[in-house]
């Protein structure tokens, strides 16, 4: 190293570099004529070497600048003079007269073939300026290299560029003429694509090589993305004409067919552009020919097209054109992400039919003769004519859930299939579904009805599954209903009754409901309705533990009174079942027979020595009684037989043990010496004296009605061909769909029990917050309560207002209205 | 013909004072000028032959240059690449070769 | 080969110990440097342990210069550190043999001393990749003066008046040019030199540059020992190993000179309040650094080579702001470090230290890696290569670390002593690109040098370039203490150079494994 760091660096040999051999003219002449052999194709016989040291050397003598515009030139005489020359040459008259595409039908196959032609002549000067200037870059490297750097030009190459652009596209087509060859050229490209349009065949990769010139030309000399010729000259021209297309287009499809064929032919004209872009033209101009596609031709027309008589959206449904439905979403969705046109349709459509299912409900319903004020006698005549259409009217009830089913079920499968399973969608169906439901006030009943009916019959000889899935239907409905805490008010009363009268199939299906609708509805909701099923199995246990009791302690000598008890608690079952009271008035307890009134006080006392401090009180108005009659015949013989009568019935029918064959009891009697309930009475008297079947009593005069002065015998020509017979009360046990006293009756409790959800939601809330403004306060109640129902804003008010009259609030402020919570 | 100028495995470099080298195509690649000059589609006489005559260099720094190229060639790939060692005398002329050869 | 032994006697030394060519105003001490036998032979470590016996091995070495130059400077520093090293060139001109002849004349150092003089205006070795036609052509100017000089070729379209003193002939009449301050400062280092006073305060304003041979004599700086009046207690015995502070605080300083970078014991350097826009990568050299100040400077970014300071030498303290620093949050970022390598949703919340629980981590003092900028390639001429340009080029060429033709011959130009001995006229009608690279490597040359930040070879066209932000806010403070946890980070910029397309930081493991101590390598 250090040996060799002693020689001298000598500079190199000057004899290199030494041009006095040649002057530049000379260098030049040498490699310009070299050029134009290049461009004639003739590089075979040149030396790279040579030319790139012609170069080099005139670059090193400082003429760099002077070569780079000697070269330019010399390009610029070639493109300008040669290739100009050829390519105006191919452009025929028939190119610049027909201006209009396809208007004269016989003109257009000569312009075709003339562009045809033209297309080609000019795709082979582009391609031969591109490799030769490949070339002659190669060869001018130093000059360039020179040049970018040093002068702070363009490359040779896109100085030429620039110079085919001006000299060749941006020619005059003939010296009298304003028009340009690139005038000429979008023109013939975009009749060629107005004739693939009309469905003809054309020469795709040379329209496709004319593109790429375009794409490979810049307006300026720096050559951004977005100065290229394409995009400058031809592209908003083709989006024009385009939007033109589309726009007469579209309308011409939806005046000559149908919605679905609308839906069609728009398909496959945006597969059709897409092509066109991939093959034809550039990638570039994809997105802007999708967005021209989308408004002219979609956004446009899809609203007509969802609306179209007879063949829109409506007829789709009505016929099940999943396919058809699916297109018009694919449409849709592309300009709107709401898909609104097409949401709106299947809404209305939902609607729509749903209420023509409200209808066919009420008409049901309606056709019966309306009840209106039912009292005392009048009462028991309508009841009776009214037993058959009651249970016509529960029939509807039914089919009204079942053909919801059934158009749910039909949606469901468009919605899956057709739409995509879109989330908007589905809440806009939902939202359709709910509102129908909703605006049937029964529907809490008829949905209550239909478990009930499904419960207790619907459910015989079915698998689980088929009953699983039955009562998932019923769950997707109550997800509809808004005011939950109606249908669990019927529901409540509904169970209660099978639960007491022991009408439920199986209880596994009653517990799986209770579950399923814990998941659907929340906790809170079945509390109530689980503490009835405990009741249930707590008064089995109790019946069983009593029994045993009174085998240990009881009086064998003792006629036996069987004794089956359910111990309900009073706040989780309906209220009409625990009320003591009606009509205001404190109902004194009924007085039972000796027999049983002994077995009820040995039961209070079994209960209570269990459980003190409670207070039991029977409801006789829902229990039942199996008594062993004898019947003496005119005749001497003796006919028993069993009867299963409700308890008030049981209790009227020992009076008669007492009563001397013969004689009678008049109602007031009666009446006195049992204190049923009068509304109560009527009805045990009616089954027990006036149902032909079950005459066990004989009543005079004969008549339908009940009336206070009626005397009651006892019938012993009772005649019945069973041993056992089973004397129903009127109107009593089964559940059926309310009648409009009830109905009103059931809205009166639900108001007072909501009132009291609301004041303990406000109680609740302010305690918490110590303070609220006003708006703020109503907000979280109804945020609170919209599980359950949809609370009446006025009632919401006027339960604000009673609280802070019992000072549990206090008006702190006015502007804005502020509560604050009196602890 | 420029099939047969792609088939070949080898040119030869010929320096301005008649030295010849045959170097692997790939290898004389390395410099930019002699890659554009042996391109075949460009279908130079060079490219037909793979014989270039490179006028301005002498047989000394075209040895040099040669070297370089075989040296670039091996390494790389390599990441720890050894230095070239490059005579003093020879440095200048070695960088116009460079500047003229583009490498 | 000269360069295993690892402690010689450098050339400098053998040199700079004659009397001085300015003797008028001697930068010497007064008496010739000690002459020190040592009984530990550095030839026989373990670096060298395969090393042919030198003819003096066995003997007492015997050193020139100072004592404590032989010493290894920073004891902490690991041994293997030397080891394998690659040989890279510093680039700095040392003199060779036959230049001392000549060097007895006054006037050989002048075209050093212009060299700095002249590129005053360009005192930013980094930019002329950018700029490539501000690149000066100043040195070789005085040779050629005609109209058809190489200057007027490279000025290129912006023409800027020379300083005045690019006007005047060489050497011949420098004393004459002298300024003042210059004057000044090189009277205050001779007073500092006989007074043994290691501590050279030249904050005296207005110099604007380092004029030559100012501060090559402090490599020499000997402490006086303290003579006093008995009672001789024990304090009054301290170190006589000169604690070198250098203070151009003040000056409108436009860029360093290597001479600066000579200066291996120099402990505190103060550049506070200067005009640099750039420190040169050759900072690296100074390994003994404890203490910097950079601050109100027209700084952008910071040599990468600090960081390598603090993490293998001493630095202890790095005073930078305020500086036009460039800020992260503007800057452009290609990958990040910090708290991980996802793109961060607020810069806000990633310019935090990660809380900590006691004890305080390592991660608390030391400097972090916050983010990668992104890298920028140059080709073989030295011009940056536009992104789309790089998409297209191959891969393998992407990841080769094969030098250019052109980068091995300006690397043994560098090497060589061509500069020194090549009269400007030999070359002047050299193609105008190979002049470019000519006068670009005499920058780096004149600056210190460079050497790869990934490969750690010596070069001269950096073929990358990428900025990396790392929080050394600890050592901002001079290390008073940790970082708080959750505290706020302020990454510095620091720039990196690479040497070939290969040498770009490696995203997944960005580790200094290796780092060569280029002050040994003298």
């Amino acid at each position: 190293m250090a040996m060799r760091a002693r020689k001298k660096i000598h500079a190199p040999r000057r004899g290199l570099m030494s041009n006095n051999v040649n002057t530049f003219d000379e260098m030049w002449d040498v490699l310009a004529s070299s050029l134009r052999e290049i461009h004639t194709k003739n590089a075979s016989s040149l030396s790279f070497e040579e030319l790139y040291r012609k170069a080099y050397r005139i670059v090193l003598m400082g003429k760099c600048g002077d070569l780079y515009e000697q070269v330019k030139q010399l390009e610029g005489e070639w493109l300008g003079q040669e290739i100009q020359k050829r390519i105006t040459a191919s452009i025929t008259s028939s190119l610049l007269l027909a201006k209009e595409p396809v208007d004269v039908k016989d003109q257009s196959n000569e312009r075709r073939a003339a562009g045809e032609k033209f297309l080609s002549v000019l795709r082979e000067a582009w391609e031969d300026h591109q490799l030769c200037m490949g070339m002659i870059t190669d060869v001018l490297m130093y000059m360039d290299r020179v040049v970018t750097t040093e002068h702070r030009k363009p490359s040779i190459y896109v100085a030429t560029m620039a110079i085919f652009r001006d000299c060749v596209i941006r020619s005059n087509v003939r010296s009298d003429s304003d028009s340009v060859v690139g005038d000429v050229l979008k023109d013939t490209v975009l009749f060629m694509i107005q004739l693939e349009r009309a469905g003809h065949v054309i020469e795709r990769p040379l329209i496709r090589h004319c593109i790429y010139m375009l794409e490979g030309l810049y307006e300026t000399i720096t050559e951004e993305e977005s100065s290229k010729l394409y995009l400058t000259m031809f592209e908003p021209a083709f989006i024009e004409t385009s939007r033109s297309f589309y726009r007469t287009e579209g309308q011409r499809i939806l005046e000559m067919a149908d919605a679905a064929t609308f839906c069609k032919i728009a398909s496959n004209r945006i597969a059709e552009e897409r092509e066109r872009c991939l093959y034809t033209l550039s990638t570039l101009t994809e997105s802007k020919i999708k967005d021209v596609l989308d408004e002219e031709l979609i956004s446009r027309h899809i609203a007509e097209v969802v609306n179209l008589e007879g063949t829109g959206v409506r007829s789709m449904i009505d016929n099940d054109r999943v396919d058809v439905l699916a297109s018009v979403y694919e449409l849709n969705s592309r300009v709107d992400k709401k898909k609104t046109p097409l949401t709106l349709a299947v809404q209305k459509r939902i609607v729509e039919m749903g209420q023509e299912i409200n209808a066919s409900a009420t008409s049901a319903q309606s056709a019966k003769p309306v009840e209106k004020e039912t009292n005392g006698d009048k009462k028991s005549e309508k009841e009776k004519e009214k037993e058959k259409p009651m249970n016509q009217q529960t029939m509807s009830a039914i089919k009204w859930v079942d053909d919801i089913l059934a158009l749910k079920s039909k949606f469901d499968r468009i919605w899956k299939e057709s739409f995509k399973q879109d989330q908007g969608m589905e809440g806009a169906m939902m939202n359709s579904f709910s509102e129908f439901i909703n605006s049937n006030p029964r529907s809490s009943e008829y949905l209550s009805l239909f478990f009930d009916e499904n419960l207790k019959k619907g459910i015989k000889g079915k698998t689980e599954s088929e009953v699983d899935s039955l009562l998932d239907n019923g769950i997707t409905l109550l997800r509809y209903v808004k005011d939950k805490d109606l249908f669990e008010t019927y529901y409540k009363k509904h169970l209660s009754r099978r639960l007491l009268m022991k009408r439920s199939v199986s209880m596994d299906a009653e517990r799986q409901m209770i579950s399923k609708m814990k998941v659907e509805v929340g906790n809170q909701f079945t509390q109530r309705l689980e503490s009835m099923f405990r009741d249930m199995t707590v008064s089995d246990d109790l019946t069983s533990s009593y029994k045993d009791h009174i085998k240990k302690t009881g009086d064998p000598d003792q006629k036996k009174v069987d004794l089956e008890i359910n111990v309900l608690t009073s706040t989780m079952w309906p209220m009409e079942i625990m009320s003591n009271n009606k009509d205001g008035e404190v109902q004194l307890p009924c007085i039972f027979p000796k027999e049983i009134e002994s077995t009820k006080q040995s039961f209070e006392q079994f209960y209570l020595s269990k459980h003190s401090g409670r207070k039991l009180s029977w409801q006789a108005s829902m229990g039942t009684a199996d008594i062993r009659a004898t019947f003496q015949r005119s005749n001497g013989k003796v006919q028993r037989h069993e009867l299963n009568v409700s308890t008030y019935a049981m209790v009227i029918l020992v009076l008669f043990n007492d009563v001397p064959a013969g004689e009678s009891l008049t109602y007031e009697e009666i009446q006195a010496r049992t204190r049923i309930p009068n509304h109560d009475l009527i009805r045990n008297l009616q089954s027990l004296a006036v149902a032909p079947k079950t005459r066990v009593l004989k009543k005079e005069p004969m008549s339908k009605d009940v009336k206070p002065t009626d005397k009651f015998f006892f019938n012993h020509d009772f005649q019945s061909p069973f041993m056992k017979v089973r004397i129903g009360v009127v109107s009593g046990g089964a559940n059926k769909v309310e009648n409009q006293d009830q109905r009103k009756e059931t809205e009166q409790k639900m108001n007072e029990e909501r009132g009291a959800s609301i004041e303990a939601a406000v109680v609740r809330i302010m305690k918490q917050r110590k303070k609220l403004v006003h708006s703020q306060l109503m907000n979280e109640v109804l945020s609170q309560l919209s599980g359950r129902f949809s609370p009446n804003i006025n009632m919401v008010k006027k339960r604000i207002e009673s609280l802070i009259d019992r000072e549990y609030l206090e008006r702190v402020a006015e502007e804005p209205p502020t509560y604050g919570y009196i602890a | 013909m420029s099939s047969t100028a792609q088939t070949q495995e080898y040119v030869t470099l010929v320096s301005g004072d008649g030295f010849e080298f045959v170097v692997p195509r790939s290898t004389a690649c390395v410099s930019g000028t002699i890659r554009r000059m042996l391109d075949p589609s460009s279908n130079f006489s060079e490219a037909i032959t793979g014989r270039c005559v490179l006028e301005t260099l002498s047989g000394v720094v075209l040895e040099k240059v040669c070297e370089y190229f075989c040296y670039n060639q091996k390494n790389k790939e390599q990441a720890n690449v050894p230095d070239m060692d490059i005579p003093p005398e020879l440095c200048l002329e070695l960088l116009m070769a460079a500047d003229y050869l583009d490498t | 080969m000269e360069n295993e032994i690892p402690l010689p006697p450098p050339p400098r030394r053998r040199k700079s110990h004659r009397p001085s060519r300015f003797d008028d105003r001697s930068s010497q001490p007064s008496s010739d440097p000690a002459l020190f036998s040592s009984d530990d032979i550095p030839a026989s470590s373990l670096e060298n342990y395969h090393a042919p016996a030198h003819g003096n091995t066995g003997r007492k070495r015997r050193y020139r210069g100072t004592w404590w130059g032989e010493t290894v400077l920073n004891p902490k520093r690991k041994r293997k550190d030397f080891k394998d090293k690659r040989f890279v060139d510093s680039g700095v001109w040392m003199g060779s043999d036959e230049s001392l002849v000549e060097s007895l004349l006054p006037s050989e150092d002048a075209p050093i001393s212009e060299d700095f003089f002249k590129n005053v205006r360009n005192s930013n070795p980094g930019v002329p990749k950018k700029e490539p036609e501000e690149v000066d052509a100043a040195p070789f100017a005085p040779a050629a003066p005609g109209p058809e000089s190489v200057l007027g070729m490279d000025r290129g379209p912006i023409s800027r008046p020379q300083p005045q003193v690019v006007a005047q002939p060489r050497v011949a009449f420098r004393r004459v040019v002298e300024s003042q301050e210059h004057q000044l400062a090189r009277a205050i280092v001779n007073d500092c030199l006989e007074k043994g006073q290691d501590s050279v305060d030249l904050s005296i304003g207005n110099m604007r540059e380092i004029p030559s041979g100012l501060l090559r004599p402090l490599q020499h700086l000997t402490k006086l020992p303290a003579i006093r009046e008995p009672p001789v207690t024990e304090d009054v015995y301290s170190s006589l190993e000169p604690f070198l502070r250098l203070f151009l605080a003040g000056n409108s300083l436009f860029k360093l000179s290597s001479e600066l970078f000579d200066l291996s014991s120099l402990k505190v350097l103060s550049l506070r309040n200067n005009k640099l826009t750039e420190i040169p990568p050759a900072i690296r050299r100074l390994t003994s650094l404890q203490d910097v100040n950079l601050s109100v400077n027209r700084l952008q970014y910071l040599p990468w080579d600090f960081l390598w300071l603090i993490r293998k030498g001493d630095l202890k303290h790095l005073i930078v702001r305020p500086n036009p620093l460039m800020q992260i949050d503007e800057a452009e970022i290609a990958h990040w470090h910090y708290p991980n390598t996802t793109t961060p949703e607020s810069l806000e919340e990633s310019l935090r230290l990660q809380e900590y629980d006691s004890p305080v981590p390592e991660e608390a003092w030391a400097p972090i890696h916050i983010a990668t900028g992104p890298i920028r390639h140059f080709n073989t001429d030295g011009y940056p290569i536009p992104e789309a340009q790089l998409n297209a080029t191959s891969s393998t060429e992407l990841k080769s670390n094969v030098p250019s033709l052109r980068e091995v011959s300006l690397v043994s130009l560098n090497k060589s002593n061509f500069f020194d001995l090549t009269p400007d006229s030999d070359i002047a009608d050299l193609p105008e690109l190979m002049l470019r690279l000519l006068r670009y490597a005499r920058e780096v040359r004149a600056a210190g040098g460079r050497c790869c930040s990934i490969c750690h070879r010596g070069f001269v066209l950096p073929r990358t370039e990428w900025i990396e932000w790392w929080d050394c806010s600890t050592y901002e403070n001079g290390l008073k203490g940790p970082r708080a946890s959750g505290e706020k980070l302020r990454p510095l910029p620091f720039k990196r150079l690479g040497c070939s397309w290969g040498c770009v930081p490696d995203m997944k493991s960005v580790e200094i494994t290796h780092l060569p101590d280029e002050a040994a390598s003298e």
